[in-house]
């Protein structure tokens, strides 16, 4: 804060606030009785206090100068002041016009105050006023009448709220959504747990293991094909594939294999049964088809036999007219 | 977010009417539609309608929650011996600098004069103002009402 005039922010000239002549109120006012206030309701108040509000004491102008100037109980007349000493009579009058100067300036005071008080007044009635007119503001029909019906779309709801069967139908679709990226997560881990799996095949697990396998890649057929890859043109690199991968890739593919093993898609058809399905939908028709064959062979077997039977009769028959013409 | 979309509709005019073309559009949003309303009715453009990214809606069309991406307004700019009408949208209010103003304070920015940091107006300026009730009104109708209000924007 400061002192001096750096409690004013280095400024100075200003003047110390006024002190008030009249420290209660100079008059009576007609206060609304507020009862019950300054504690909080449940809260005893201390003993010998009071929930009213006590409002100061009224001490009107003629009371202060009453109690600040009381005029004296004995008026000296003019031959009384005569006889006085010169510096008594001096301070008769001093007092004399001490009491003329504080009524004096108590009048002025309470004039001051009803000024104020009436300009307040005054200050209050216009803004009542300004508060009036706004209230009873009201847009011209001008305004009314060529404002565009748009406007109309700010009284509702700006978006039409959703009803109950669209919001169950977009439950069910994010819920649909979800699922199928779950799914879609869940198989692309299995595919490659199911990797590892077969590629686990060819791991490395024994020492044995190892020194084969350290072996088989230091040997000659492998630094041969070393040496041939790095002699490949590096342009031709990862635009194709190589014949080797091309050959890999496609009969893992019509076979349902990954490094060597069942595929996911072959596990899962053997786990729902799929694959079995098959196998003794293929037996069924294997035995249909034997069966067919085998009826057909029985059909050829009888027609065959007839055939035959028939030649023979044919024959006995030949043989019997032959043997009545030599006869 | 929403002074930060008014103050890209307010360039976005600006362009437009450099441009010289006949209909802008914005965002359909209520601040947006309140701003709309209030420059159609100072005269600033000529028409509000609601309408599609494709353009103004032939046929009415319900706004819902799996279209409000699209939905936009359309204003019709208006021009004058070659002049747009609308020259100048800039906003009082930015998004980390909210300004405030008590009726006195509106009271002195509308007879002409300076107001803290903001310079007074020119001669057929408008400010549009954001009312507690969040109601958009030019700064001479809160005077009206006797309203304190946020300063969103200016327009001439």
């Amino acid at each position: 804060m400061g002192k001096g005039a750096a409690r004013f922010g280095g400024k100075s000239g200003f003047l110390p606030k006024p002190r008030e002549i009249f420290k209660q109120p100079y008059k009576h006012v007609v206060y609304q009785k507020e009862p019950d206030t300054g504690y909080a309701d449940g809260i005893l108040h201390p003993r010998g206090t009071t929930r009213e509000l006590i409002r100061p004491p009224v001490v009107t102008p003629e009371e202060r100068l009453l109690r600040t100037a009381r005029p004296p109980k004995k008026v000296p007349g003019e031959s009384e002041l005569q006889k006085m000493a010169a510096e008594q009579r001096a301070n008769i009058k001093q007092a004399e016009l001490r009491r003329k100067y504080l009524a004096e300036s108590y009048k002025t005071e309470v004039s001051r105050l009803e000024r104020l008080e009436a300009q307040e007044r005054r200050r209050a009635e216009e803004q009542a006023k300004v508060e009036q007119a706004a209230r009873e503001y009201k847009a011209s029909h001008a305004e009314v009448y060529t404002m565009p019906t748009v406007e109309s779309y700010l009284d509702g709801p700006f978006i039409r709220p959703r009803t109950e069967e669209e919001k169950e139908e977009l439950r069910l679709k994010r819920e649909a959504n979800r699922r199928a990226r779950e799914l879609e997560q869940k198989q692309a881990q299995a595919v490659k747990l199911l990797e590892l799996y077969n590629a686990a095949a060819n791991f490395a697990v024994t020492d044995e293991k190892l020194k084969e396998m350290v072996d088989s890649a230091f040997s000659d057929r492998k630094l041969q094909a070393v040496k041939d890859m790095l002699s490949v043109d590096l342009s031709g690199l990862g635009s194709q594939p190589s014949p080797g991968e091309f050959d890999k890739t496609v009969a893992d593919v019509i076979l349902g294999t990954v490094n060597k093993g069942p595929s996911l898609d072959a596990v899962e058809d053997t786990l729902s049964g799929f694959n079995e399905l098959i196998l003794e939908t293929a037996q069924t028709k294997m035995e249909e088809k034997k069966m067919e064959l085998k009826l057909k062979a029985e059909e050829k077997q009888r027609q065959l036999q007839q055939l035959q039977e028939e030649i023979l009769r044919e024959r006995e028959q030949k043989t019997e007219e032959s043997e009545q013409k030599n006869e | 977010m929403s002074l930060v979309n008014l103050a890209n509709v307010g360039a976005h005019l600006q362009n437009c009417s450099m441009a010289r073309l006949p209909l802008a559009k914005i965002p359909y949003t209520k601040l947006h539609l309140k701003v709309a309303l209030g420059l159609y009715k100072e005269g600033f453009i000529d028409s509000v309608t609601r309408g599609s990214t494709a353009g103004p809606d032939l046929k009415p069309v319900e706004v819902t929650y799996d279209n409000i991406a699209t939905r936009r307004l359309w204003l019709g700019l208006k021009y004058r011996n070659g002049q747009p009408v609308l020259s100048k949208f800039t906003l009082i209010s930015k998004p980390n600098r909210r300004v405030f103003v008590s009726v006195p304070e509106l009271e002195q920015l509308a007879s002409g004069k300076n107001l803290r940091y903001i310079p007074q107006l020119k001669p057929g300026e408008i400010v549009f103002v954001k009312t507690k009730d969040n109601e958009v009104m030019t700064m001479i109708e809160a005077l009206k009402r006797n309203l304190e209000c946020e300063l969103l924007c200016r327009v001439r």
